[in-house]
């Protein structure tokens, strides 16, 4: 006999949670991009690249303000 | 949400997700970009090289049309907003809002929030909090966290 909750549903279900799809993955893919959006790319990563080396940077600048760097 | 397909990043998402979104030529194809945001990353910027980069980005998005950039009434809309935060006026809808000492530090998150509803674009964003300060002045407003957007990191 299937064990049923006060709903009648089965309390096993009750617990189980779908996963939520992160938004990155429902954007509608391209399979080609203009001239200017390659550029927007090409121009995103390496700024992409800029805030790293900068997040790094302030991390050492800190790191050495707080005498953890000699 | 699905009132919205496009998308603009907080300054915090740029810090947090870099890897993924430089992994990415749909986000950077697809992408809107805020001027409040690029001047939070430029004036951040420790290299005169990195400067430069920035400045390409900011042409080639100018160029797309998808630079959002406050004018002079999203400016003066604003400051009465952050008026109202900081001194609890009436909204339309919900009544008297609590005082908020730090309305002056969310200017750049409400110009944000402004600018991007409406270009018709959601705020990715990992302030949820600050950003749903101004739900009760702008119902169209809508933002979205990063792990919702990403997922994990």
């Amino acid at each position: 006999m299937e064990d049923k909750s006060k709903n009648g549903t089965n309390p096993a279900e009750e617990k189980t949670e779908t996963k939520k799809i992160p938004i990155i993955q429902t954007l509608k893919p391209k399979k080609r991009f203009s001239k200017l959006e390659k550029e927007l790319i090409k121009a995103g990563r390496a700024a992409m690249q800029a805030i790293g080396r900068n997040q790094e940077r302030l991390k050492q600048e800190l790191e050495r303000e707080n005498g953890k760097v000699s | 949400m699905a009132k919205f397909h496009n998308f603009v990043f907080d300054r915090n998402i740029f810090i947090t997700y870099w890897k993924r979104i430089e992994k990415s030529p749909l986000l950077l194809a697809k992408m809107h970009f805020s001027s409040v945001v690029l001047y939070e990353l430029a004036a951040t910027t420790i290299s005169a090289d990195d400067l430069e980069v920035f400045e390409t980005w900011r042409n080639f998005h100018d160029k797309n049309e998808t630079l959002l950039t406050p004018d002079k009434t999203d400016w003066w809309e604003t400051a009465k907003l952050i008026r109202r935060l900081r001194f609890g006026d009436k909204s339309a809808s919900h009544g008297l809002t609590p005082k908020l000492q730090h309305a002056h530090q969310l200017q750049n998150d409400a110009l944000i929030a402004r600018t991007a509803t409406k270009a018709k674009c959601y705020v990715v964003t990992e302030d949820m909090d600050d950003f749903r300060e101004f739900l009760p002045f702008m119902p169209k407003l809508v933002i979205v966290s990063g792990k919702d957007f990403f997922g994990e990191n």
